[in-house]
């Protein structure tokens, strides 16, 4: 189908009076469910499953489509305001975007969030027009030896993300990979680390782990310095001083641009996704940067690239599943199940036998991610004012909301204790400058690394020869080598220069 | 990164106590996972992949220690006359820390057998009363508001099932 036949179809889908209706709706609920911890995309989508039967599987799917990135934008709310990150995919946001918020920017941050977001969309959603039906080929290439190196390359890159020592870092990625082991075992089933613990059968919950480790310990860090005697941050009241200004716009825009090429590039790949972009998208803009050294203390290319990257795979995850069947992460799961129960089996011949379903969606991200900047933008003069809450006033709703959201996982007491638990060591591993981030970061890709790996072991009969005989993932590994190498070198140069290693011990 | 600016700095032998207590989590997993089994038939074990990661945990550990204890230790502090201000912000920081942390275990040992509205009016009270000092007015406005608003937002507005309290469904029901 060419382009302009396939505009046609996809945008005559999308701009009914309908589809519009469940694309407001869809964005509007996604948006929500972001900002409240604990109840993520992945469990809206399921209770939506047995309504999507008696539905059109094009609403559907458009429904299911715009909960999803505006769940995206929703966890970024959170992640500035308050530190706390809605999703995994906004974990680094935390980083810059909360301290904006602490400098009188919250405003700027939000956004840029939603501004980055919404021209990723529509860089994306272009994209997928033109080349979107070929480039689910590439995902075809990428088996387990590809999927280990690049999570290796992933979790070298994690590393980055962290301001203080490199070799804590490590320790703090290498923590969170253990930590991902909690549970059965994917392959043979066995119950490891769970102590008998009914709970940990299944391993432990991400939202746990990023509502301990960041919202619980930030509680106790406020505790630290008297919540009643810090003031409300000052932030400006008109919208029109919220907004970025030019000089944002100016560092902000590039950074957007690459994020949301390489968002759409690693959305494409199954098991690529939003937490790996956004955080890539970080860790390269901070490599770019001339002034390494704001990152961590208000860059905005720090919120703006990451913003955007996990945006754009959102999207881009969708091509993978409609073209080739393969789900890209939970969410496209459970829409796989969608498609199925109404006898539509994902493929490369979807395109041809229903054009209507493929473009379809695709263009209504285009109107999802315009819905996404009308309804929120308006609302940061109301999201920032939650800022001139005192603190001590804030603290008490912090631990009602992630009680709430750990309680909500499985309705279970047990879950906000092991919340708490993290917290506590949170707060301590923070006290003794050992960052949370490449923990949570790192946990999230443990699973996809290990059961990569070993298939991998598995296909090549217990040796590591799929490693060096597949040419990607040979070229992913000898990329890990010569970034282990640079740091080392960068290290030893710093070490004589007198300043301060970046492999050593120190704070 | 801007907590260090705000948290409250500790000293050298914490930080050798935390990376030591990494350590030694990272060899329990080890032994575990040499218990679970490193290889089956040909075919990588259930142990083998943790094994690789608690390794790398201890070694990471150790190397963090090592690089701590090569680094020049800080000149004994000489005593004077701030000490015994220092003295009484550290104990106003644990015992602001302590309350928050009583407030969150209570709320989780609490939240099944009072409910959900009951056990949050308790545990933000307490902290806005006992740990920030604020007037029983402003106290019981703000935990009685946000019990309620919860209550609305949470299970009537997104379905969520939270407790009513097995006591009260004992005396009650």
């Amino acid at each position: 189908m060419d382009l302009l036949n396939a505009l046609t179809v996809g945008f005559g889908t999308a701009l009914t009076l309908q589809n519009i209706a469940y694309c407001f709706v869809g964005t509007l609920v996604g948006t929500v469910i972001g900002v409240l911890p604990g109840l993520g995309p992945v469990a809206t989508i399921s209770l939506l499953l047995p309504f999507s039967f008696t539905m059109d599987i094009t609403s559907a799917v458009i429904l299911m489509a715009g909960i999803f990135y505006g769940a995206q934008y929703g966890g970024s709310i959170t992640a500035i305001l308050v530190r706390i990150p809605g999703e995994a995919s906004t974990v680094v946001t935390c980083i810059d975007g909360y301290a904006m918020a602490r400098q009188g920017r919250a405003g700027a941050a939000l956004g840029i969030a939603a501004f980055g977001s919404f021209i990723a969309g529509v860089l994306v959603t272009m994209a997928l027009f033109v080349v979107g039906p070929a480039l689910s080929d590439v995902a075809l290439a990428f088996g387990p030896a590809e999927y280990t190196a690049l999570v290796l390359l992933g979790l070298l890159l994690v590393t980055q993300l962290s301001s203080g020592s490199q070799l804590r870092a490590l320790l703090m990625v290498a923590a969170g990979l253990l930590l991902s082991t909690v549970g059965r075992d994917p392959i043979y089933g066995t119950e490891r680390f769970t102590f008998g613990i009914f709970t940990l059968f299944d391993g432990l919950n991400i939202a746990l782990l990023a509502m301990g480790l960041f919202g619980v310990s930030e509680l106790l860090m406020l505790a630290e310095g008297g919540s009643r005697a810090a003031k409300p941050i000052s932030q400006p009241s008109r919208l029109a001083e919220l907004l970025p200004n030019r000089d944002d716009w100016r560092r902000s825009l590039t950074p957007i641009v690459r994020g949301s090429g390489l968002g759409f590039l690693l959305g494409l790949l199954p098991g690529g996704g939003a937490t790996l972009s956004s955080f890539s998208s970080y860790v390269l803009e901070r490599r770019l940067a001339r002034n390494p050294e704001r990152f961590g203390q208000g860059a905005i290319e720090g919120v703006a690239g990451p913003e955007s990257a996990n945006n754009a795979a959102a999207q881009s995850s969708l091509i993978p599943l409609l073209s080739l069947g393969i789900p890209a992460n939970a969410v496209m799961a459970v829409i796989l199940g969608a498609l199925l129960v109404q006898g539509i089996t994902p493929g490369p011949r979807l395109i041809e036998q229903r054009p209507e379903l493929f473009f379809g969606v695709i263009a209504s991200m285009l109107v999802g991610n315009l819905m996404l900047i009308v309804l929120n933008v308006p609302l940061i003069s109301i999201f920032v004012r939650l800022l001139r809450v005192p603190g001590s006033i804030l603290a008490p709703l912090i631990i009602v909301f992630c009680v709430v959201g750990a309680y909500t996982l499985s309705n279970s007491a047990v879950e906000v204790v092991i919340m708490i638990g993290f917290g506590i060591a949170g707060y301590l591993m923070r006290k003794i400058d050992l960052d949370p981030a490449p923990l949570v970061l790192a946990f999230v890709l443990g699973n996809i690394l290990e059961t990569n790996f070993r298939q991998s072991l598995l296909v090549g009969r217990g040796t590591l020869v799929l490693f060096y005989t597949r040419p990607i993932a040979a070229a992913l590994l000898v990329a890990c080598a010569a970034l282990i190498v640079w740091q080392l070198g960068g290290a030893v140069a710093s070490r004589r220069r007198g300043a301060p290693a970046a492999l050593s011990g120190e704070p | 990164m801007e907590d260090g600016e705000r948290a409250a700095p500790v000293g050298r032998k914490w930080h050798v106590l935390g990376l030591a207590l990494l350590a030694a989590a990272g060899a329990y997993a080890v032994v575990e996972s040499l218990r679970l089994g490193l290889w089956r038939q040909s075919s990588p074990g259930e142990g083998l992949y943790p094994f690789l990661m608690a390794g790398a945990v201890t070694a990471f550990s150790l190397a963090a220690l090592a690089a701590l204890m090569m680094r020049p230790q800080e000149a004994p502090k000489v005593p004077g006359a701030d000490d015994a201000a220092d003295e009484a912000d550290v104990r106003g920081i644990v015992w602001r820390v302590s309350m928050y942390l009583a407030g969150l275990i209570f709320y989780a040992a609490a939240l099944e057998a009072l409910g959900f509205v009951a056990s949050t009016v308790i545990v933000v009270a307490f902290i806005l009363r006992i740990a920030e000092g604020y007037s029983w007015r402003t106290t019981l406005a703000v935990a009685a508001g946000t019990a309620v608003g919860c209550q609305i937002l949470f299970v009537r507005w997104l379905g969520a099932l939270l407790p009513a309290g097995t006591l009260w469904d004992r005396f009650f029901n």
